[in-house]
């Protein structure tokens, strides 16, 4: 019994002082007391108090990480619905400000808004000064909301127009090849073509489907 | 030389071109060439085939034709904002010198070094800059660290 007793971790909750079990290795601190012999007896294997398969919590009964608690489906996709309600009202109305875009270009991702200027290091064949219309446009966000494309948007639904505005090459780079006491030196220098694009517009459709 | 031994500036445009209209920036070519040196032949047949049309084709540039005695053939390019550059057009044939002009035309009269970084924004953050506090919860009076509030339900990404 006292055995019995001294295995079976009492939870703190329950916690009653063991005024006649001095001898066992588990202390139980709490408000009130009362004698282990008779807890013992009240509580065989058919605990009324206890659920089944309950674990008393020490620092290795449940893993470290926070228990994620997933939502209800339903009320979820009611949320999801109430959401892209909500976002396709601002769409609607114009009410958002300065929009920014991320876009992959020239094997790039660029993030950008309106009035930017972004440098590519290649050579476009399109003149100066003539409008483009980057097509691939992952992420598009205002202040409120943003819009994530898997992975890219729909044409219809992103607009983003930029301007060349200048084609040069880039700063000469040295790449010279040395090596000591080989009478061996190579020198090159590299010059890239660069354009120089400037970002117009950024526009979504005032629809979300 | 190296980056870090030579000037460097970051990526701007002159004016906000491109902004409500583009702009070209060459303002004035002027060739400066020989009737006789051989050194000038490809700067004589291109003035003799192409520049009508190079003038045509970028209205907006003047163009100034010098011949006169010189040994090296150069052209001088000036910019909008100022800046001058010389080139040598020695011993060039008609289709470099072309090229070269059109290089000349597309550029802006900025400086031809390290750029330090490939974009430019007068607006940098939208949604507020990050700072390590964004998208924590807050806790009346305050938490210390590594304490842990109640477990507040885990929101979904809309």
């Amino acid at each position: 019994m006292a055995a019995a007793v001294a295995t079976w971790a009492l939870p703190v909750t329950f916690g009653r002082l063991a005024s006649a079990c001095s001898r066992s290795v588990l202390r139980e601190s709490g408000p009130g007391a009362a004698s282990l012999w008779s807890a013992s007896q009240r509580f065989s294997s058919q605990s009324a108090s206890f659920p089944q398969g309950y674990i008393p919590k020490t620092s290795l009964s449940s893993p470290p990480w926070p228990e994620v608690v997933l939502p209800d489906p339903v009320e979820e996709a009611r949320h999801h619905a109430e959401v892209v309600e909500k976002v396709n009202e601002l769409i609607a109305r114009g009410q958002y400000g300065r929009l920014f875009a991320v876009v992959h270009f020239a094997s790039h991702q660029w993030k950008v808004t309106s009035e930017d200027l972004i440098l590519i290091e290649n050579k476009l064949d399109i003149a100066c000064g003539e409008r483009i219309r980057l097509e691939k446009v992952l992420l598009v966000g205002a202040d409120d909301f943003t819009l994530l494309g898997r992975p890219l948007l729909g044409k219809d639904l992103v607009q983003v127009e930029a301007t060349v505005i200048e084609k040069t090459e880039s700063w000469p780079r040295v790449n010279m090849r040395f090596q000591k006491r080989k009478n061996y030196k190579r020198k090159r220098i590299i010059v890239n073509p660069q354009t120089i694009l400037r970002i117009n517009t950024i526009d979504i459709a005032p629809r979300l489907c | 030389m190296t980056a870090r031994g030579t000037a460097s500036r970051f990526l701007t445009s002159v004016l906000h071109n491109g902004l409500g209209r583009y702009v070209q920036q060459l303002q004035r070519l002027s060739f400066s060439l020989s009737r006789d040196a051989p050194s000038s032949r490809g700067a004589r047949e291109f003035v003799e085939r192409e520049v009508a049309d190079f003038a045509r084709r970028n209205p907006g540039v003047v163009i100034y034709v010098n011949p006169r005695p010189c040994c090296v053939p150069r052209v001088v390019a000036e910019y909008l904002n100022g800046a001058v550059r010389e080139e040598s057009l020695n011993c060039k044939s008609v289709e470099e010198i072309a090229t070269l002009m059109q290089k000349l035309a597309d550029q802006s009269g900025l400086d031809v070094i390290r750029i330090r970084k490939p974009f430019h924004t007068d607006s940098p953050s939208i949604q507020g800059q990050w700072h390590p506090f964004t998208n924590k919860p807050t806790a009346l009076g305050g938490l210390r660290p590594r304490e842990v509030q109640n477990p507040a339900p885990t929101e979904r990404p809309a």
